[in-house]
């Protein structure tokens, strides 16, 4: 995902000292730049953890071998940031009596 | 988990025979037990499929739709098929592949479960279920087999994955696994669409995971809920009725194998690749859709003693059956009256 700046944006005043490489900005003015460059930053990385299915930049996390568990809290990050239920039934399950013939059976597979 | 044909034998009971006839489904088309006129049952996916309906003239128009639907969702998301769409993407992981609508429709559902669990039902296990042993179809595996030394897969793996207008790309090393969506996809799709052609109320269960659609009958389809799918109607459990939606149950005690004199099962806790602490034997849920039921009863296993309470707070009824036997109840999930 490649964040685009709005033009009425204030961080386009820098002119002629932004330009695009894959999607990231980069900043070439030193002082000023390098604020606004992390400004930047903050947004993509926003966006990427926003929409990290469509992401075009992110990289693959490090492998994790068992029983490190490693991914819990990016995991929770991307999860709220795509929120996202499941749906209950129209109506809950009712009882039926032992002796109702079952027209199913639901159980491990 | 999906599987070819082939295997497990089908549990016939005293009322049921064993005949093959023009409802012969071209998954499985030797395999195949007619219960009664509003139902037909065979073997499909390496598990039972399960088709019932309210109006048994229209019992053939329901099978056709079923057996395109099981057809589909086989070449699209076997693990046991170098052919399938699923094999393909896990081959050229890394890269992007065109694949079919029904595959980006599985994966669009494998990534929502994914989200909507926090991660706890992740299509990114493939190489963990494969490094615990579950490489081939069940009944194929060895007695026991050398011990587990380790599992690695690449933790929320499921997050890199990329689509784009009939592309998918995975991230290098990560291999996808839709054992816990896509039977269950291809239930609700089948029903929908064989409600909708047959015009009657229809059931259709792949394995234990049941979508219903249309009208139901009178008092709703019953269904015994129970840890094993295929142990028949008088199995220790509990008998409900549903209207409409789904019901899924996930099980540690069915599909096991051994490695090393241990036993292991298909459900992978994501955090470890290994099988989730023990704590629930048998987790069943009701949802609006049998994939929501199948991915909250999936995360329950994984969740342990934090499923109770992620289920109230979802609204999602359920029973989960401790390994003693002793059952919780969720959500509106009514007591058993016996």
């Amino acid at each position: 995902m490649s964040p685009r700046p709005d033009p009425s944006d204030r961080t386009s005043a820098v002119r002629g000292a932004v330009s695009r490489d894959a999607g990231l900005l980069r900043i070439r003015a030193a002082t000023k730049g390098a604020a606004v460059a992390a400004a930047f930053g903050s947004v993509a990385l926003g966006l990427v953890f926003a929409h990290p299915s469509q992401s075009q930049a992110a990289s693959p996390p490090a492998a994790a071998t068992s029983g490190q568990g490693t991914g819990g809290s990016n995991t929770q990050a991307a999860s709220s940031a795509n929120s996202q239920q499941l749906a209950p039934p129209p109506q809950p399950p009712a009882d039926m009596a032992p002796q109702a013939q079952p027209q199913a059976v639901s159980g491990g597979s | 988990m999906i599987e070819p044909c082939g295997g497990e034998a089908v549990a016939i009971s005293d009322e049921v025979s064993m005949t093959r006839s023009a409802l012969a489904s071209p998954v499985c088309a030797d395999e195949l037990v007619v219960k009664s006129p509003d139902s037909v049952q065979f073997r499909a996916l390496g598990t039972t499929a399960h088709l019932v309906v309210t109006d048994p003239d229209r019992l053939a128009v329901a099978r056709g739709v079923l057996d395109a639907e099981l057809l589909g969702i086989d070449a699209a998301c076997s693990r046991f098929r170098p052919d399938s769409e699923l094999s393909m993407v896990n081959r050229a992981a890394g890269e992007w592949c065109t694949v079919s609508s029904l595959f980006a429709q599985a994966l669009t559902v494998a990534l929502s479960a994914a989200r909507a669990t926090d991660g706890d039902v992740d299509p990114c296990v493939g190489s963990a279920v494969v490094a615990l042993g579950y490489d081939r179809d069940l009944a194929a595996l060895p007695a026991d087999a050398a011990p587990i030394t380790a599992v690695v897969l690449t933790a929320g793996a499921w997050r890199f994955i990329e689509q784009d207008r009939g592309r998918v790309r995975v991230p290098r090393g990560t291999a996808l696994d839709f054992g816990a969506t896509a039977k269950a996809l291809a239930a609700d799709r089948a029903a929908v669409r064989a409600a909708a052609d047959a015009g009657c109320g229809v059931l259709v269960s792949l394995g234990g995971d049941i979508s219903v659609s249309g009208p139901a009958p009178d008092g709703g389809w019953r269904v015994r809920v129970s840890d094993d799918h295929g142990a028949g109607h008088d199995a220790a459990g509990q008998t409900i009725a549903i209207s409409a939606g789904g019901l899924a149950t996930s099980s540690t005690t069915v599909r096991t194998w051994l490695r090393g004199g241990r036993s292991y099962h298909h459900i992978i806790d994501p955090a470890t690749g290994l099988n989730p602490p023990t704590c629930w034997r048998t987790a069943s849920v009701a949802a609006a859709s049998c994939v929501d039921a199948n991915s909250a009863s999936t995360a329950a296993i994984v969740r342990g003693e934090r499923a109770a309470g992620w289920l109230a707070e979802l609204a999602l009824p359920a029973r989960l059956v401790r390994h003693d036997g002793r059952v919780v109840t969720v959500a509106g999930w009514p007591r058993s009256s016996r």
